[in-house]
């Protein structure tokens, strides 16, 4: 590369509002995009998969940095909370939402997290995106806004395809809620051709809400079908049965069943096929559910 | 647009574009050659910079974002001469050949030393996870960030 060229190849405005309101205003004009820590935003722009009019930076809107937690009123995680600080700075995170708390240790890599936002993951709607799976198994809702107004919906309503998502025009997710249903056990399990950096090849999320009382299994999926991926079927299917060898294969079969992954650099439709039976037993085996026979 | 920070501690102004990476701004017009380009997307750490205390890929960041950040690289570890320990235990454990990766790792080894004084050698492999090193290998890497612990406390 010569000096002066440049890495993003077109041209766009660059705006940091400091209130909400400026920033719904910019947002609803035409090719207006919102960022936050701008990880995913970045390399789509190299690449020219981006080509906005202008960039509208949500970072120095405070209200977006509010992060809450009490088991009335749930997890409230705002839109510009990075990962590393639901890691390190509030416990309450690994404590109440263990599943949650290992996915996101598992995005990217330590510099990453230190720019990632969990608001950012869920909009930029990847069928990869780790921070979804766990959330999913918690209940999680968004709050959206817009200058319209705002809404709120649930996470599994949130998702239409692979990039693609109901918001509108001038629409951002202003903060994720996450109801505290009680204390829960599980595994996020990521495959990947490499342990950092890397996207999923599948993720599971397992979560056990309660899982000394009502033991309510919950599970949903990463990078198995075009948007993340919540299996009520086998949830269903599950509640209220002891784990016997032939219930855990019948629960993992029915997971499996729902999935409808594709081919991609990553690994072969059959591999994650495969594993979306595998790893719902592997997890359950680990958690020490049950045994398989011997 | 014009925008201040702080390099190393210098105060800087520069005019910069929406579309060049806070990468771009120090290395082509600031000549901060310290912070590499190898993939440009945040796979491979090697433009690792410390942004506001927090490591970060520098070639993810917006020039325009990095207004009044407090930006600091590996051109500013070393102080009237002398070598930095983190920089000294490399040399001395041999991690690295070609050198290309050798900035970014100081720079999140540096960070990681500065939020845990001491750590486990698991916390090291996953405080580095995000640098990548083609030719050297990791252990030698790993074994420099211990020694530079122990230096470090040995001289605070």
């Amino acid at each position: 590369m010569e000096r002066g060229e440049y890495m993003i190849p077109h041209d766009f405005s660059y705006f940091r509002p400091a209130t909400l309101d400026e920033a719904l205003d910019m947002l609803s004009e035409d090719g207006m995009i919102p960022i936050m820590g701008s990880t995913d935003v970045v390399v789509k722009l190299r690449a020219r998969r981006l080509k906005p009019k202008g960039i509208v930076d949500l970072k120095a809107i405070e209200e977006l940095h509010n992060f809450s937690f009490s088991k009335e009123n749930g997890m409230v995680i705002g839109a510009a909370v990075t990962m590393n600080e639901l890691i390190e700075d509030h416990p309450e995170v690994k404590e109440n939402y263990p599943v949650f708390y290992q996915a996101i240790k598992k995005v990217g890599a330590y510099q990453t997290r230190n720019r990632a936002t969990v608001a950012g993951n869920i909009g930029n709607s990847s069928p990869a995106a780790d921070s979804v799976p766990p959330l999913l198994t918690y209940n999680a809702k968004l709050k959206l806004v817009s200058k319209e107004g705002e809404r709120e919906v649930e996470l599994k309503d949130f998702f239409t395809g692979p990039g693609k998502n109901i918001l509108k025009q001038g629409e951002i997710i202003h903060s994720i809620i996450v109801p505290y249903e009680g204390p829960s056990i599980g595994m996020y399990y990521k495959l990947s051709r490499i342990k950092a950096v890397d996207l999923s090849t599948i993720g599971v999320a397992l979560t056990v809400i309660d899982p000394d009382g009502k033991r309510d299994i919950r599970i949903a999926l990463a990078s198995v079908a075009p948007t993340p991926l919540r299996v009520f079927e086998a949830e269903d299917f599950i509640r209220g049965k002891e784990l016997t060898p032939e219930v855990v294969e019948e629960f993992a079969k029915i997971v499996q069943r729902n999935t409808s992954p594709i081919t991609d650099s990553r690994g072969t439709k059959e591999y994650r096929y495969e594993m979306a039976y595998v790893l719902p037993k592997k997890i359950l085996r680990e958690l020490g559910l049950y045994k398989e026979v011997s | 647009m014009v925008i201040k920070f702080t390099i190393n501690g210098d105060e800087m102004e520069v005019d910069v574009k929406p579309n060049e990476t806070l990468l771009d701004v120090l290395r082509n017009k600031l000549f901060v050659t310290g912070p590499k380009e190898g993939c440009g997307n945040g796979e491979c750490g090697a433009c690792t910079v410390i942004y506001n205390g927090k490591p970060m890929n520098s070639c993810l960041i917006l020039a325009p974002e990095a207004d009044g950040a407090e930006i600091f690289t590996v051109e500013g570890l070393t102080k009237d001469g002398k070598l930095h320990p983190i920089q000294e235990a490399f040399i001395e454990e041999n991690a690295f050949q070609c050198g290309f990766c050798t900035p970014g790792f100081l720079m999140s080894a540096k960070a990681l030393l500065e939020r845990n004084p001491n750590p486990s050698k698991e916390e090291i492999v996953e405080a580095l996870s995000g640098n990548l090193c083609r030719c050297t290998g990791y252990d030698t890497i790993i074994k420099a960030v211990k020694k530079a612990a122990e230096k470090m406390g040995a001289r605070s």
